[in-house]
């Protein structure tokens, strides 16, 4: 079978030629997942070459209908060929069918949308579209918990707090799930919770994130050991795209771009985006005064390091698609907020940013609910991992940024 | 049935070449019970059945094989406990002599040979009663000789050659890492089969993630010459192979983690 590729502005044309049996449709639906990944949310098949379809031709066609309409896409087939289109016919699948047999007009997603602003990001060819969801909206921020004997090894249950996570509040941290026993100490790791969905990865071993989702009147709640909250709503949603010419977007300009879109020098963000690769940090182990041992004081020393922290030096959580919760800020703001530390060497923009990482699904393209958007998240795929994103930027070895691909942010100014 | 208690080993000290692939392992195996080593290349795995076999003498540590303290015996007087599978096919028969006389060999093995009649009608009825039991066809060629035999067929005799005197313990060196993966699996099913029927204390070395995840009943994964992780139990039952991937990651993380790392993140985390 041959499969061509031809990409158009707003819908992308696979032609097929040959037999649609179980040998090629597995190779067709690479060649469609390959194209959504791409960012094409219009799929035209034209099977006006393909004399043949058996129910596996059949199958691949189903779900990449579906799919493609969870997301507001379009699947449709073109030019069918007579015995294609009398097996679709006879499997009550006609709507998949296109009856016109020229091309099909451009139908991409963007359907009838509130007004939005395109703006230019930091790179040139990588676009943007600034939605106003709520101008007047801002977030409140605040930090429980200390971290400092959290990270010298004095963990202080005292200071721990319980937050709950209703749909208004957006936080990241250090925290763990449980019923409050003693057992919850050990288990304290990097968490964050946006939209009624809460994930933390707890520091004991297993390397299992767990997550708590508002469902009816049961409302995620996490201990907090330290962390950094904003209570509040977005004032606007940046939907951005890596576009032609480059691979992806570091997050420092991501949030740079989210800064510019709330008019602010200090914001709340909470994206969902299709990751290029992430870079950061995960506790491996909650510090405490028996575990530290004979060196108290300070968990960054190396080699002991090792123990307490995981570090991705190189690439990881390629292909996949992430919910990010973070707070960026001006260097001169910055230095008013706490947590925040610097996104890129310069010092010029600071953050703190946790990202949890899923299998990756297509992301539905304009203007997203977030609550809509994160949760089938957690109910349709597992969680990978959680991350503390950081900027490696040692000269020659490091990693870099964190970096994507397309995807959304949901902003806001920061109030104190 | 085996203890091994914090052993080391140096080869080549104090020279440019030095290794250190042993860096204070223990191990603990009750009788009939079964473990893999799991571990990547030079993470000390095979040295470490080495040094069990008694091929080499230990810098430090112990050795406790079925109540004896085999430390300081000599390789051949441990081989009265231990059997032993090679990676190499062509390691552990002798190539000319026959299947049958290979196996009159390896049963009087750790005892004294005299000028008898080896192949005696009894040996050869329960050989060929044994070998049958293979299911490979080789019980009507037992006076061929064993180099005109495959790979999988010899790795099965070898096998049967170790473990036809029920030893105390049965050492596995990547028995299977050589064949092709059609032979492997019938190694495999056959290794289980005769684990299974003489109960033998086992300790088998691999790098298959699919074999650690689906043999034995505790694992002991290695890393740069020390047990990285141990898993026994519920935990063993519970172990995939993706989870045993995620192990490796983590050590790979672990070790990329050096001080540049540890500087940038005392800066950066908080």
């Amino acid at each position: 079978m041959e499969i061509t590729h031809s990409t158009g502005a707003e819908l992308s044309e696979i032609k097929l030629k040959g037999r649609m049996d179980a040998v090629w449709s597995d190779h067709v639906a690479r060649a469609l997942a390959e194209c959504v990944r791409s960012g094409q949310h219009a799929i035209a098949l034209d099977m006006a070459e393909v004399d043949y379809i058996s129910s596996a031709g059949i199958r691949i066609l189903v779900l990449y209908s579906r799919q493609l309409k969870s997301i507001q896409g379009r699947f449709t087939v073109i030019n069918a060929s007579i015995n294609v289109k009398k097996v679709l016919e006879l499997a009550g699948l006609k709507a998949l069918l296109h009856t016109e047999t020229v091309k099909l007009a451009a139908t991409a997603a963007t359907t009838a949308e509130t007004t939005s602003r395109k703006v230019t990001i930091a790179q040139d060819g990588a676009t943007a579209e600034v939605f106003d969801l709520d101008p007047t909206a801002a977030l409140r921020v605040d930090w429980p918990g200390k971290p400092t004997p959290w990270l010298e090894g004095r963990r202080d249950p005292s200071t721990c707090s319980l937050v709950e996570f209703p749909l208004n509040v957006m936080g990241l941290g250090l925290g763990a799930f449980g019923s409050g026993d003693s057992s919850d100490a050990e288990r304290f790791g990097e968490f964050l919770a946006a939209a009624g969905s809460t994930v933390c990865q707890p520091a004991d071993g297993s390397n299992k994130p767990d997550y708590m989702l508002l469902q009816g009147a049961l409302t995620p709640t996490i201990k907090v050991a330290y962390g950094m909250l904003g209570r509040g709503g977005f004032a606007r949603l940046l939907r951005f795209d890596k576009g032609a010419q480059y691979p992806s977007l570091p997050l420092s300009v991501i949030a740079k771009a989210c800064l510019d879109a709330v008019q602010s020098d200090a914001a709340g963000i909470v994206m969902v985006a299709e990751t290029a690769t992430l870079v950061g940090a995960t506790l491996q182990k909650t510090p405490s005064e028996q575990t530290t041992g004979s060196k108290p004081g300070n968990i960054f020393t190396f080699p002991g390091i090792r123990d307490w922290l995981s570090f991705t030096a190189e690439t990881a959580f390629a292909n996949s698609i992430c919910l990010t919760v973070g707070f960026a800020a001006s260097k001169a703001r910055a230095s008013q907020l706490r947590l925040l530390k610097p996104l890129v060497a310069s010092g010029e923009l600071c953050g703190h940013f946790h990202a949890a990482a899923f299998p990756y699904r297509p992301l539905r393209k304009g203007k997203v609910d977030l609550r809509e958007t994160a949760q089938p998240l957690f109910e349709s795929e597992h969680v990978l991992g959680v991350l503390h994103l950081l900027n490696d930027w040692r000269e020659a070895t490091g990693a870099g940024e964190s970096r994507f691909l397309r995807g959304a942010c949901w902003c806001s100014p920061l109030t104190t | 049935m085996l203890t091994v208690q914090n052993i080391y080993k140096t080869f080549n000290a104090g020279t440019a070449n030095e290794v250190r692939p042993l860096r204070g392992v223990s191990l603990d195996i009750p009788e009939g019970a079964f473990l893999v080593i799991l571990g990547g290349n030079g993470s000390g795995k095979s040295t470490l059945l080495n040094a069990i076999a008694g091929t080499f003498p230990l810098d430090n540590g112990e050795i406790h094989l079925a109540g004896h303290n085999v430390t300081r015996w000599q390789e051949h007087r441990r081989a009265r406990l231990i059997g032993r599978v090679f990676q190499n096919p062509f390691t552990g028969t002798a190539p000319n002599m026959s299947i049958a006389e290979n196996f009159a060999l390896a049963i009087r093995r750790g005892q004294a040979r005299g000028l008898g009649w080896a192949l005696t009608k009894n040996l050869m009825d329960e050989l060929r009663d044994r070998v049958k039991e293979l299911r490979m066809g080789l019980e009507d060629r037992l006076g061929n000789a064993i180099g005109s035999l495959s790979g999988g067929q010899r790795q099965a005799l070898t096998l049967l050659m170790a473990t036809c005197l029920k030893p105390a313990l049965l050492l596995l060196d990547e028995h299977t890492a050589a064949l092709d993966p059609k032979s492997a699996d019938q190694i495999i099913r056959v290794t289980e089969e005769v684990i299974k029927r003489h109960k033998l204390t086992t300790l088998m070395v691999t790098h298959s993630m699919q074999q650690a995840a689906n043999l034995g009943d505790r694992i002991v994964m290695m890393h740069r010459g020390s047990v990285a992780y141990r898993f026994e139990g519920a935990d063993k039952q519970r172990l995939r192979v993706e989870d045993l991937l995620a192990r490796f990651e983590e050590l790979r993380r672990r070790e990329m983690l050096d001080d540049s790392v540890a500087a940038l993140l005392q800066e950066n985390y908080i």
